[in-house]
C-alpha cells in the first residue's frame, strides 16, 4: 500500500488483492498511519489494482472508514472494478461512504 | 531429557567405539546395541529409539533389509537412520540414502569423523527428530481438536426436516471440517423462522463466532413480536454490547451476511444483511423469482436498523438460500456468478419436487464448477445450502 499527502488529502494505493492474507500486512501498515489521519481532512483508498476481494477485505475497508470517521475526516473509495463496486452496494456500503 | 541410539553393527569392537566417541561428544545418550537387523526390529519393539547408526553388512538380517523394513513401517519410518558402512561405492550410498537413510558415513572413521562429523551428524538427526515428533504432536492435538468442534457444530446446526409449514433441506459443507457458516430453522408459535449467514473468514474463529450468532439468533425470537428486521437489528446491538475489540485494529470475528425469514400463513417477511439474494421458485408459474433487498453486514456498524420485506409465498413454493462459498476465498470476481445460481434454479426448479437432496448435490457441485476453472482455483470455503418448501 503506497502512500501519498496531498494538500491535506491522504491517498491509499493498494498494490495487491484485498483477500485475507494480504490484510494482515495491511492492517499493520494501517496501524503505523493511523496518527496521520488527524492531520488529513480526507482519505481516498485507491483499490484500481484490486481484482478480487473477500470477506476478510471488505472488513479491512470498512475498518479503515471508521477509523478515518473516528477522526473526523472524510472517506472514499476510487477505481474500484464494476464487480467491487456491485458488491459494496449489495452491502449498502455507499450508505456510509462515496465509491 | 536423555536420547537412546541404537547401534548395529555385527562386529562388537565397532559398536564400542562408536559409544567411546558418542559419550565423550554428545550429552545424555543412552545406547543399545544389536549385532544383526532381527535384533535391531526386536529392540524397537521393546524400546523408544531417538537414532539408529546402522552397519549394511550384518548376518540374519543384513542393513538394506532393516532400512527398507522401517521404512515401510508406520511406527518406525520417521525414526532417523544414519548408515555406517565399510562400503564406499556411490551406488551403496545412493540407494541407502534413496531408501531413507538420513545420512551415510564410511569406515573407517577419520580423526575429523569421530571427533566432529559424527557427534554433529547424531545432533542433528535427533534434533530433527525431536521437531518432527513435536510438530506431529501439535497436529494430533490440532485434528482432536477440529474432530470434537467439527461434532459440536453438528450438534448446532439443523438436519433437514418436516416442520408443520416448511419441509427443510440443508448442505453443509465447511472447508475444514468445522465454519463459520450458520443456518437454523425453528417453529415458535405458529411461525417458521430461519435463518442463514456468513462469517468473515473461515475455521475455528469463525465457527466460534457462528456459535454465537446461533444464541443470539435463537434469544432474539423470545423478546416478544419480533420481525426479520428486527432480529438483525437485535443481533447486531449485542454484538456491538457484547464484544470488546477496544485495542485492536481490525474487527474481523464477529462480522457475517445474514438473511432472516419467517413464514406465517401465506406470507413471506425477510431482512437481508449483505447475503446473497436468496432465489424464490414458484412452483405454480414455474419461475423464479430473486430477493433482491439488503443492507449493511452485521456487525460493522453500531445502531443499524434492518428494513423488512413482505411478500406471499403458496403451496410448493420453494426458497433456495446459500452462503456463497466463493465471495469469501477472493479467488475471482465470484459476485459476479450469482446470476448463475438463479439461471440454475430457473432451469431446475421443476424438477426440485421430491428431489430437494440430490438437488442439493448437483447444487454443491455446481459451484465446485462455477470456481474450479483451472487446477490453480481450489474451492475452499465452507458452503451451506438451505432449501424450504412451504407446504
Amino acid at each position: 500500500m503506497i502512500k501519498t499527502v496531498e494538500n491535506d488529502v491522504m491517498k491509499l494505493n493498494l498494490e495487491d488483492d484485498l483477500i485475507a492474507k494480504n490484510v494482515k500486512t495491511l492492517n499493520m501498515k494501517l496501524m503505523d498511519m493511523m496518527d496521520e489521519f488527524d492531520d488529513v481532512s480526507e482519505v481516498v483508498l485507491d483499490m484500481a489494482t484490486v481484482k478480487n476481494i473477500d470477506s476478510v477485505g471488505v472488513t479491512f475497508v470498512i475498518n479503515l472508514y471508521k477509523k478515518v470517521s473516528d477522526t473526523g475526516g472524510n472517506f472514499r473509495v476510487v477505481h474500484s472494478s464494476e464487480d467491487i463496486r456491485q458488491l459494496f452496494k449489495l452491502m449498502k456500503l455507499e450508505d456510509f461512504f462515496d465509491l | 531429557m536423555a536420547y537412546t541410539v541404537l547401534i548395529a553393527d555385527d562386529v562388537r569392537m565397532n559398536r564400542t567405539l562408536l559409544i567411546d566417541i558418542l559419550k565423550k561428544k554428545v550429552e545424555e545418550l543412552i545406547f543399545l546395541e544389536a549385532a544383526n537387523g532381527a535384533e535391531v526390529l526386536e529392540l524397537l519393539e521393546n524400546n523408544e529409539v531417538d537414532l539408529i547408526i546402522l552397519d549394511l553388512i550384518m548376518p540374519v538380517m543384513d542393513g538394506y533389509q532393516v532400512l527398507n523394513t522401517l521404512k515401510k513401517s508406520e511406527a518406525f519410518a520417521n525414526i532417523p537412520i544414519i548408515v555406517n558402512s565399510a562400503i564406499h561405492e556411490i551406488h551403496s550410498i545412493e540407494e541407502t540414502l534413496k531408501a531413507g537413510a538420513t545420512d551415510y558415513f564410511t569406515k573407517p572413521l577419520s580423526p575429523d569423523d569421530m571427533e566432529i562429523i559424527l557427534p554433529l551428524k547424531v545432533k542433528n538427526s535427533i534434533r530433527m527428530y525431536e521437531q518432527q515428533k513435536t510438530i506431529k504432536r501439535y497436529n494430533d492435538m490440532t485434528v482432536e481438536e477440529i474432530e470434537n468442534a467439527t461434532q459440536f457444530q453438528k450438534v448446532m446446526l439443523p438436519k433437514s426436516k418436516n416442520f408443520t409449514d416448511v419441509d427443510l433441506f440443508i448442505r453443509f459443507e465447511p472447508c475444514i471440517g468445522i465454519g463459520g457458516d450458520f443456518f437454523d430453522c425453528v417453529e415458535i408459535n405458529g411461525k417458521t423462522w430461519f435463518m442463514i449467514a456468513d462469517v468473515t473468514g473461515h475455521g475455528i474463529a469463525a465457527s466460534m463466532a457462528s456459535s454465537m450468532v446461533k444464541i443470539l439468533f435463537r434469544t432474539s425470537l423470545q423478546h416478544g413480536d419480533m420481525t426479520p428486521g428486527a432480529v438483525l437489528t437485535h443481533i447486531n446491538n449485542n454484538i456491538f454490547d457484547f464484544m470488546d475489540y477496544s485495542g485492536m485494529m481490525v474487527n474481523n470475528y464477529t462480522t457475517f451476511t445474514g438473511f432472516v425469514g419467517c413464514i406465517y400463513k401465506d406470507i413471506l417477511t425477510f431482512s437481508n444483511a449483505g447475503q446473497p439474494y436468496p432465489v424464490l421458485y414458484r412452483n405454480d408459474i414455474d419461475k423464479t423469482i430473486v430477493l433482491e433487498e439488503s443492507g449493511p453486514l452485521v456487525g460493522a456498524f453500531e445502531n443499524l436498523h434492518y428494513e423488512e420485506h413482505a411478500m406471499t409465498i403458496h403451496h410448493d413454493d420453494t426458497l433456495l438460500l446459500y452462503t456463497d462459498g466463493i465471495f469469501c476465498n477472493g479467488q475471482k470476481s465470484d459476485f459476479a456468478n450469482w446470476p448463475m445460481v438463479h439461471e440454475y434454479l430457473s432451469k431446475n426448479g421443476h424438477q426440485l419436487k421430491g428431489r430437494e437432496e440430490d438437488f442439493l448435490d448437483h447444487m454443491y457441485w455446481f459451484f465446485h464448477m462455477m470456481l474450479n476453472t483451472n487446477e490453480e482455483d481450489r474451492f475452499e470455503d465452507d458452503v451451506a445450502l438451505m432449501l424450504i418448501r412451504k407446504k
